[in-house]
């Protein structure tokens, strides 16, 4: 490419919008693995641009940091997941919002003002085969779940 | 030799100490209802110190005396030490002796002076009899430990006010006499009035205490010390212990020109160095002030009747035998301050028979027993005060004496009232009950020698003091016109003759010798019409309570009989001393050569033509058969069927004048048959509403012009002496409740504003606190964009604001 | 306030009318209406006028983009680019963790993709195995033991009416704010027009703005295209970019032996050339990335079997209390 910046520029903008699309992924959706992916979406943009910037100066620090950031990012999905885990197993769900119930005494719940109903064309879901051993059923358990 | 003095000394006002120490240490729980006994113990010891102190002083005295009195002073320690704390203008130092760089300097000092010593075994001796009495009087009360612990204050501060040789420690244990008695007055706090009356005392003395204390301010910056005695040197003081007493009787005064002079020291008696002038008035009025809260004169007299509230015990011992009288000791100890001041002088008698006048008809109507002997101290005081206002030696002498007989004889129908009182079941209302002579025989007879004296009828000891007073205010108007007569047209000069040598004391003054002449002669008649009415009022309050029909009230119950033997024992005591002691005072001369042998008293201009202790016959039989004349007239009007005494009460109570006031009797005019007739013919004619119209507006013009008469009623002589004169009224108008509706405007701004603006400092972070705590919703996301929502604020600000 | 808007050169360097007329900004407005309009939230989808937005944001962003010398290599870049972003798009708009998972997965290829246009193989083939092959897996593996039916009514809306615009503006006006100060730093973005204003500001504020190397190459790029008045050709900087390389490596490194073969990224040798600068210069950090795994490892098992034992101490259904609440 002739121009070393203006190449710089595209994949820096390339890392931007990667970063942005994570972010407000991670601000607007409510599944904790949803906003996990996000998170690791963010890393990836900062990802391009440290790569970008040492191709552009012509040195390894872009992608060294880069590598590091793998290593990182995978110490972290392995720490959030247990921890995600956890909560589910205490919630019975993946949602964020359900620990609203951690907030200040006396403050009024913000969350499920209003849930959209689901258009009949949009009900169409892949189904997956549970993986691992089926749980046993407790009745009074599964009420509280939202699905098992 | 001295250490025996010195002992003694520390003695009087010692084992009273140690007694209230003991007794508010263990009165609660030890001792209970033997709290009396370390205090009448330590009061008795104390009393047989102050006799031995008495005569030790007596026997130097009469050794040493002569020209410059005596006096001994032991200083214990020092208390404040200011280096170089005042520089004095030069002609006050030359005034004052010693060098012009003054050191604030108190030193804790004890004197044996006559004056003092005689002032202690007074105060000892009421006071041990006292709290003999008050062991069978307060009995079984709730707080029986506290109450003797504050008499043994009281006396150890009242011993101490004699005793201390300084100004200052004199405030101090003025001010410490003034707490014990608003604590004893308050005694029984539970009851509003009095409390009420406890915090009365104590707030109309601050006036007085005010006046005091600026006095003692002027006395610093004028005479650069506030001892009463000599120091020699600074040096010889801070050496040992035994060495500060000073004997200073016939120094020369080559010896003083290098130390300091005390302000009423022999020395500079002797050298007459006394602010005269306006300073020299300015400092004895507002010690005179300070006499006048402490001693109950007008005009801040209202406090002591209201003391009565407190129980009797202390009224006789407080209120009427010892604490009252610290005026009259302080102006006596001041005397030669006084006699610089010629105005002084006339101010204080002035003051003393307005008061004695005032307090003397206010008596005569009052219904409450202890409130007319109340206003019969306050009277009686007041004759003190006329005897020290005369400035001759004769009469502060004679107001001495009046003092130490007037507190044996007070003190005994104080605590009469107290027995009556005692087996009345605290009624002490005369018009509840009557002709308790055969129920209380004793108090009866002790009584009757209390009024007796009170009267100043001839053997009692009140006569005695009295006619000196009545003597000494008779010389005095003499005095004065002889001196008017012999062309001196100014007391001041015939004071200068003296003490050439001063250059700023004596200073022209306002008054004329024959102004002073007819004041004196004023104030002698004065004096004696107080006294016809201290005779009516005593002897009506006797008759009251003593004859007639015999009558009790409810509450006496089974109480009404003759009081224990403690009660008794004392009051015997009390009418043998208030019958003998003037009589032998006055006739052995002692009381009259001892007391003027104290350095106050013996140099000085105050030294007049008089010698004291010659006897006034004519003075003497006039007071006498004026003091006769009020027991006759008291006799007739209540020993009778005090039929006179209804018309007189109603004619001075102008009644007539109150029934113009009668709405209903002036309308009852229209039922009178020839004014109804008018109206019915009238009517007949068609004219009945004119006549009605004209009726109803001659009423109403009726009513307007009887309306200020009716005013009359409230200002009639009976009323205006029953209701005190409305001074507490007035004082209430013009200073209780000003000051009380500044003082709620200023709670007002306490609490509304200063209190706001700290509640709203309190009140602020707490409500931006929950603003904030409205953001921890717990929502995830919620942070995560505040985090966004942050990053692009500081990203605008850094594009924005930041240079470069 | 004007008086220091006017003295801040960064703000004034902003080329807004450039901006305005740039289809990178309208590309950015585009997509954030697509997201808008696509990804979960309050409001009821719309996808076929957000898919439209989406596209149309794409080319946009496409056209705003520098041109490469290639078709070929312009032609990588757009597409891997466009999936990259087109996938990252539909990862985060899916109503189905596991779509959202898979359209990530697709998002990392087309990452690797990039990776290895810079230059950067192992990076490519690492970000596809690490985070494709086992990151996403282990996604997946969690949605199916939690969520095996893959949605749930809180996937189908955000946690507050205003959440998703407020989120959504915030993020393109933070996106727009980087590229509109990075753009004309690197003297890309709207070089043409601002020419002159550039030069201008440049003398005006010389003395403050001499700072960084890429601001400098920038302002002489700037001045040079305002003489050119073409598209700026830069000849000078593969020089400028040894000389800085070269200086930097002198003051820092001067011990390490063969640097100047080591520190070429570019060429053959490449992972090589990378395992060499990895395990020499930068080798405490990699025993300490390794630390950081074991202990990460450590971790989530102990979590992991601390919950269990909480579980298990637990009465049935006292986990499940909260739920009630």
């Amino acid at each position: 490419m002739a121009d070393p910046a203006a190449e710089l520029f595209n994949y820096l903008t390339v890392g931007g919008i990667l970063f942005a699309l994570g972010l407000i992924g991670f601000l607007v959706r409510r599944n904790m693995i949803v906003m996990f992916l996000c998170a690791e979406m963010m890393l990836q943009g900062i990802s391009i641009s440290l790569v970008a910037w040492g191709k552009y100066h012509a040195n390894w620090g872009g992608q060294m940091l880069v590598i590091f950031i793998l290593t990182v990012a995978a110490c972290e999905a392995a720490i959030a997941l247990a921890l995600v885990l956890m909560l589910f197993h205490r919630s019975g769900k993946l949602d964020i919002a359900f620990w609203q119930e951690m907030r200040e005494d006396g403050q009024p719940a913000y969350v499920d003002r209003e849930i959209p109903e689901e258009r009949e064309e949009d009900k169409v879901w892949p189904t997956l085969t549970p993986a691992g051993r089926l749980p046993s059923r407790d009745p009074e358990i599964d009420l509280h779940r939202s699905r098992v | 030799m001295d250490s025996k003095l010195h002992l003694l000394m520390v003695l009087v006002p010692g084992l009273p100490l140690a007694a209230a120490v003991l007794t508010a240490l263990f009165g609660p729980r030890q001792l209970k209802a033997a709290s009396h006994w370390p205090v009448i113990l330590a009061l008795a010891g104390s009393f047989l110190a102050s006799l031995a102190l008495l005569g030790e002083v007596k026997q130097r005295s009469a050794e040493t005396g002569g020209q410059g009195g005596y006096e001994h002073v032991l200083a214990l320690w020092t208390w404040v030490d200011l280096p170089e704390a005042l520089r004095l203008d030069p002609a006050n130092a030359k005034l004052s002796g010693g060098s012009a760089l003054r050191d604030f300097r108190i030193d804790v000092t004890l004197r044996a002076d006559p004056l003092t010593s005689t002032m202690l075994s007074m105060v000892t001796f009421i006071s041990t009899l006292v709290a003999i009495f008050a062991a069978g009087y307060m009995k079984g009360e709730r707080g029986y430990w506290r109450f003797f612990t504050y008499i043994a204050l009281f006396v150890f501060s009242m011993t101490m006010l004699v005793s201390v040789s300084n100004f200052a420690l004199l405030f101090v244990f003025w001010e410490a006499v003034g707490v014990c008695s608003y604590l004893l007055i308050g005694f029984w706090y539970p009851k509003p009035d009095a409390a009420a009356a406890g915090m009365k005392a104590f707030l109309v003395n601050r006036v007085g205490d005010f006046g005091f204390a600026l006095a003692l301010f002027l006395i610093w910056t004028t005479y650069g010390t506030l001892d009463f005695h000599d120091r020699a040197t600074a040096a010889s003081f801070s050496g040992e212990a035994a060495a500060p007493s000073a004997e200073s009787t016939g120094d020369s005064p080559s010896d003083r020109a290098t130390g300091l002079m005390g302000v009423v020291s022999p020395a500079r008696i002797k050298a007459n160095a006394f602010w005269g002038g306006g300073v020299g008035l300015a400092i004895c009025l507002l010690l005179m002030l300070g006499a006048c809260g402490k001693s109950a004169q007008f005009p801040l007299h209202v406090w002591l009747p209201d003391a009565m509230e407190g129980p009797t015990p202390v009224s006789a011992l407080i209120h009427a035998a010892t604490m009252v009288t610290a005026g009259v000791y302080m102006v006596t100890r001041c005397t030669p301050l006084f006699s610089a001041s010629p105005e002084a002088q006339a101010t204080v008698a002035v003051v003393g028979g307005a008061t004695a006048l005032l307090a003397g008809l206010i008596a005569l109507t009052q219904h409450d027993l202890k409130r007319v002997l109340a206003y019969s101290t306050v009277s009686q005081l007041g004759y003190m005060f006329l005897g020290l206002g005369t400035g001759s030696l004769l009469g502060i002498v004679a107001g001495m004496f009046h003092l130490f007989t007037h507190a044996f004889f007070k003190a005994l129908l104080f605590l009469g009232s107290g027995s009556v009182m005692h087996a009345m079941g605290h009624v002490i209302d005369m018009r509840r009950f009557s002709g308790l002579r055969h129920l209380m025989p004793i108090t009866h007879v002790t009584f009757m020698i209390g009024c007796l004296a009170l009267a100043g009828v001839p053997p009692l000891s009140g006569f005695w003091s009295k006619d000196a007073i009545v003597a000494s205010l008779h010389e005095q108007a003499h005095h004065w016109q002889e001196t008017s007569a012999d062309g001196k047209t100014s007391p001041a000069k015939h004071a200068s003759e003296e003490s050439a040598t001063i250059p700023k004391a004596n200073a022209p003054t306002l008054l004329s010798a024959a102004a002073l002449a007819r004041l004196y002669q004023a104030l002698y008649y004065l004096a004696l019409v107080v006294a016809f009415m201290t005779a009516f009022y005593t002897f009506r309050a006797f008759y009251l309570t003593f004859y007639g029909p015999e009558r009790v009230p409810a509450e006496a119950g089974s109480h009404a009989h003759e009081s224990p033997w403690s009660m008794c024992g004392p009051l015997a005591i009390l009418a043998v001393l208030a019958a003998g002691i003037g009589g032998y005072l006055e006739w052995t001369h002692g009381f009259a050569h001892f007391v003027s042998l104290a350095p106050s008293l013996a140099g000085g201009p105050v030294l007049g033509t008089e010698k004291p202790g010659e006897f006034h016959l004519t003075v003497a039989a006039t007071s006498t058969l004026v003091a006769l004349g009020g027991i006759l007239l008291a006799s007739y009007l209540y020993l009778g069927s005090k039929r006179e005494v209804q018309w007189l009460s109603s004619k001075a109570n102008l009644d007539e004048l109150s029934s113009w006031m009668d709405v209903e009797r002036v309308a009852r005019w229209r039922n009178k048959p020839w004014i109804a007739g008018i109206h019915a013919n009238a009517k007949t004619v068609g004219l009945g509403w004119l006549t009605l119209m004209l009726g109803n507006l001659l009423l109403f013009a009726a009513l307007l012009l009887t309306a200020p008469m009716a005013l009359g009623h409230y200002v009639s002589p009976y009323r205006l002496s029953y209701r005190k004169f409305y001074w507490d009224e007035i004082y209430m108008a013009t200073v209780v409740w000003p000051l009380q509706t500044l003082g709620l405007l200023l709670a007002w701004i306490d609490r509304w504003i200063v209190d706001g603006a700290v509640n709203l400092c309190g009140r602020l972070p707490t409500q931006l606190g929950s603003l904030m705590r409205s953001l921890q919703m717990g929502l995830v996301p919620f942070y995560g964009l505040a985090m966004l929502l942050g990053t692009l604020i500081l990203i605008a600000a850094k594009l924005l604001w930041a240079g470069s | 306030m004007t008086l220091m808007l006017s003295a801040n050169p960064l703000w004034a360097a902003i080329p807004w009318n450039d901006l305005i007329g740039s289809p990178l900004a309208w590309g950015v407005v585009a997509g954030a209406i697509s997201l808008l309009l696509l990804i979960p939230g309050s409001s009821q989808r719309a996808r076929t006028p957000g898919l439209g937005f989406a596209a149309a944001a794409l080319i946009l962003l496409g056209l705003g983009m520098g041109r490469a010398d290639s078709l070929g290599a312009q032609l990588s870049f757009w597409v891997l680019a466009a999936l990259t972003v087109g996938s990252a798009g539909a990862a985060i708009a899916m109503r189905s963790a596991v779509y959202s998972a898979i359209w990530f997965a697709v998002s990392l290829l087309g990452t690797g993709g990039l990776f290895c246009l810079q230059n950067a193989q192992f990076l490519g083939v690492a970000t596809v195995v690490v985070y494709a092959g086992a990151i996403v897996v282990t996604f997946l593996f969690v949605v199916m033991l939690a969520q095996p039916e893959g949605h749930d009514a809180y996937d189908r809306i955000s946690w507050g009416p205003l959440a998703k615009p407020v989120i959504v503006g915030s993020a393109a006006v933070l996106l727009g704010l980087v590229l509109g100060t990075v753009g004309p730093a690197l003297g890309v973005l709207g070089a043409k027009a601002t020419a002159k204003a550039t030069a201008k500001a440049t003398v005006k504020t010389a003395p403050e703005t001499a700072e960084t190397p890429s601001d400098s190459a920038a302002k002489s790029k700037a001045e040079s295209g305002a003489k050119a008045g073409v598209k700026t050709v830069v000849t000078e900087s593969p020089s400028t970019k040894g000389d800085e390389t070269a200086a930097g490596a002198a003051v820092t490194e001067p011990s390490l032996p063969n640097r100047s073969a080591i520190d070429t990224i570019d060429g053959r040798g490449h992972m090589a050339r990378l395992g060499s600068v990895l395990f020499s210069r930068h080798l405490l950090a990699v025993e300490l990335g390794g630390t950081l795994l074991l202990a990460a490892l450590v971790g989530a098992v102990a979590i992991v079997i601390q919950g269990r034992d909480e579980r298990a101490k637990q009465p049935a259904g006292a986990g499940e209390e909260r739920d009630n609440g």
